[in-house]
């Protein structure tokens, strides 16, 4: 009987407080998974398309790039490249996707072998990219992507 | 029920109740009394001090610090492109295959959504890496998320500085 009511005590704890009960989770939830890889699936689309507006929509507003060359990106800039076409797909291979779910943060890391334009240089060394993206307004927005040429000569 | 337990139960609920009314009381009115930006400020505190301790443990090969400061389920991508997990990366300070003969990491910027924390930077320390000297700058992305009441460094990844504007590599160059 105390065993029971000291239980419910908690219980009623866990409803007062439920920060205090509500533990955040790395297990990969297959569901958050696909609702990221759907974001994912129509960000891509819309780099290859120059889809300003899908674009526009997926990129948090304080969103942080790093891109292969070290260059710091804002918003703005990323998308001003796309919509200039100075950052432009030849051709487009991007997969081997692994996921870390904390709650509603997503970390994704992923391989990128396609062949890019930037900026008058092709580029077509692979790369290994980490995103993160986080549900803001019922919506994954990506807030962070960073980009590393794969086994750099020069390192 | 004994009549000797109804003491301690009345004492266990007072107990019970006053700690809920407490982390609740204290959750709204520090929640209204501390604006965001204040907030911010020492989320960003609390970050940079975790950020000062595993410098301190990457410089003297201290796993254990790092073992508490990373997560079990870290992504650590290294400025060659290679992804490394938790126990990989642990295992290179522990092998002495990763030296810093000076170090220098800092410039960071952040962006935080509740509790996740994107924090970017500079590091220009020259560090050996399994034989390999790197003195050219990389610019770095960590993510922190609050896990169990602790910021734990999620995931990392490093990129080298090869193309600059001037202004850019002012924190390392000073």
């Amino acid at each position: 009987m105390l065993a029971g009511r000291i239980l419910r005590m908690i219980g009623l704890i866990a409803l007062v407080c439920p920060g205090m009960a509500k533990a955040q989770s790395d297990v990969p939830s297959r569901a958050i998974q696909q609702e990221v890889l759907k974001t994912e699936a129509a960000r891509d689309e819309a780099m290859q398309k120059a889809d300003m507006a899908v674009l526009n929509r997926i990129y948090a507003d304080n969103v942080v790039i790093v891109n292969t060359r070290g260059v710091h990106l804002t918003k703005a800039q990323r998308l001003a490249d796309f919509q200039s076409g100075d950052l432009k797909f030849l051709s487009f291979d991007q997969g081997d996707y692994s996921f870390h779910i904390y709650g509603e943060t997503v970390v994704l890391n992923g391989r990128a072998n396609s062949a890019v334009q930037f900026h008058g240089k092709v580029n077509r060394v692979p790369r290994k990219f980490t995103l993160t993206y986080i549900k803001l307004d019922g919506e994954w927005r990506l807030v962070a992507q960073s980009e590393t040429l794969i086994d750099q000569p020069s390192n | 029920m004994s009549t000797s337990r109804i003491p301690f139960v009345r004492m266990l609920r007072c107990l019970v109740v006053w700690s809920a009314l407490t982390a609740t009381l204290s959750g709204v009115l520090g929640a209204q009394e501390q604006p965001a930006a204040s907030q911010d400020a020492e989320i960003e505190k609390e970050i940079l001090s975790i950020e000062a301790l595993k410098n301190d443990a990457m410089q003297k090969g201290e796993t254990k610090v790092l073992e508490e400061i990373y997560s079990d389920s870290l992504i650590f991508v290294n400025s060659r492109g290679k992804l490394l997990t938790k126990q990989d990366r642990v295992k290179e300070f522990a092998s002495g295959n990763v030296k810093y003969s000076s170090f220098r990491q800092g410039d960071y910027r952040f962006h935080l959504y509740g509790n996740t924390a994107v924090v970017t930077g500079l590091a220009c320390s020259v560090v050996d890496h399994h034989g390999r000297v790197n003195q050219t700058p990389r610019r770095f992305t960590s993510v922190y998320v609050k896990l169990a009441g602790h910021w734990r460094f999620v995931a990392h990844q490093a990129t080298l500085v090869t193309d600059s504007k001037p202004g850019d590599l002012q924190y390392c160059n000073n």
